[in-house]
């Protein structure tokens, strides 16, 4: 049986769903690929660009998202950030 | 009626060494989680560096009181008294109290996940408000940390249950270790006359050295954790 994710972990496969469609990407795209329900990935996707770690980008027919530097920091950092974060029992 | 607050006077060199050695390590972990938090502006990261801060800020305290304000009673020992007159010795110590019972409530509430600041004020004041109005204060510090190093340690242990990883068993053993020093911490600061401190003594060293260990194995954990990354870059 496999793990739960934590949140770091749905955080970071939120931001690769995204960085891999060229930064461009509708939210039901994010939805079918982020394993998440819809409701879950609102959730996610409102807290991401609070952090800035993505954007909205809204025109007449739809929305998209788009990652920032910062969410490409994380993507990059993120083996440290779960390590400390594994270390120092701050999975969830 | 004072307490005392007392060294013994052939570890006080040792004593302020491991001092600022323990305040060196939580600086440290916290500047680290901080960065970490910078990353990932999740609020545990930032309750955890918060945290650990706070505690590393006590240590300084104690490494101040211990080099400026230990007077020779004897042979064997240094003492600071701290008593119900309002002093400068009181006062630090009194911060060094106040800082240490935040840095932990401040974990607490991290691992809890309190989301209403009056909870965490709440919980300062209980762990405070009993130190500043006590006759036994350098005393009573101990139980009082040692019963939020307890929810702490039990935190751990959830989170090495749910992750099964060995750097999360380590830093369960160091919180349970630290919960220990306070229980020698007990038993070396109680109010005794003179002529039993020799007791004391023995679980002042003890808890000295088990709180090396506890700090010994975070700071494992940490160098593990940038080695891995260090290694994870360069592949």
């Amino acid at each position: 049986m496999t793990r739960k994710r934590s949140r770091l972990e749905i955080i970071r496969d939120i931001l690769e769903v995204v960085k891999n469609r060229n930064g461009k990407i509708k939210p039901t795209q994010i939805l079918s690929k982020s394993n998440l329900s819809y409701q879950m990935l609102e959730a996610y996707l409102k807290e991401l660009i609070e952090k800035d770690f993505l954007i909205e980008i809204r025109n007449k027919k739809n929305k998209t998202y788009a990652i920032t530097e910062k969410g490409i920091n994380y993507l990059i950092k993120f083996n440290l950030i779960q390590e400390f974060s594994d270390s120092f029992g701050l999975t969830k | 009626m004072s307490s005392i607050y007392f060294v013994p006077s052939w570890f006080v060199g040792t004593s302020a060494i491991l001092e600022f050695f323990f305040f060196t390590i939580a600086l440290i972990i916290s500047f680290y989680a901080n960065k970490i938090y910078t990353l990932t502006k999740q609020k545990e990261h930032k309750f955890f560096s918060i945290g650990f801060l706070l505690i590393s800020l006590s240590y300084l305290v104690l490494l101040f009181l211990n080099l400026f304000f230990l007077t020779k009673r004897n042979n064997r020992i240094f003492i600071v008294e701290i008593n119900q007159i309002i002093s400068l010795t009181n006062l630090i110590f009194f911060l060094y109290s106040v800082l240490f019972i935040m840095g932990l409530v401040t974990l607490v509430y991290m691992a809890f996940e309190l989301k209403n600041a009056k909870l965490y004020v709440l919980l300062t004041l209980l762990g405070i408000v009993p130190i500043l109005f006590s006759t036994s204060r350098n005393w009573l510090l101990y139980p009082i940390s040692a019963v939020f190093l307890l929810f702490l340690s039990i935190y751990f242990l959830e989170r090495y249950y749910e992750t099964g990883k060995t750097k999360t068993l380590i830093s369960f053993i160091a919180f349970v270790l630290l919960l220990l020093t306070r229980v020698e911490f007990v038993f070396a600061s109680k109010n005794l006359p003179f002529f039993l401190f020799e007791k004391c003594d023995m679980h002042f060293i003890i808890a000295h050295l088990i709180e090396s260990i506890a700090y010994l194995l975070l700071l494992f954990n940490l160098i593990n954790i940038l080695k891995n990354d260090k290694k994870k870059k360069q592949t």
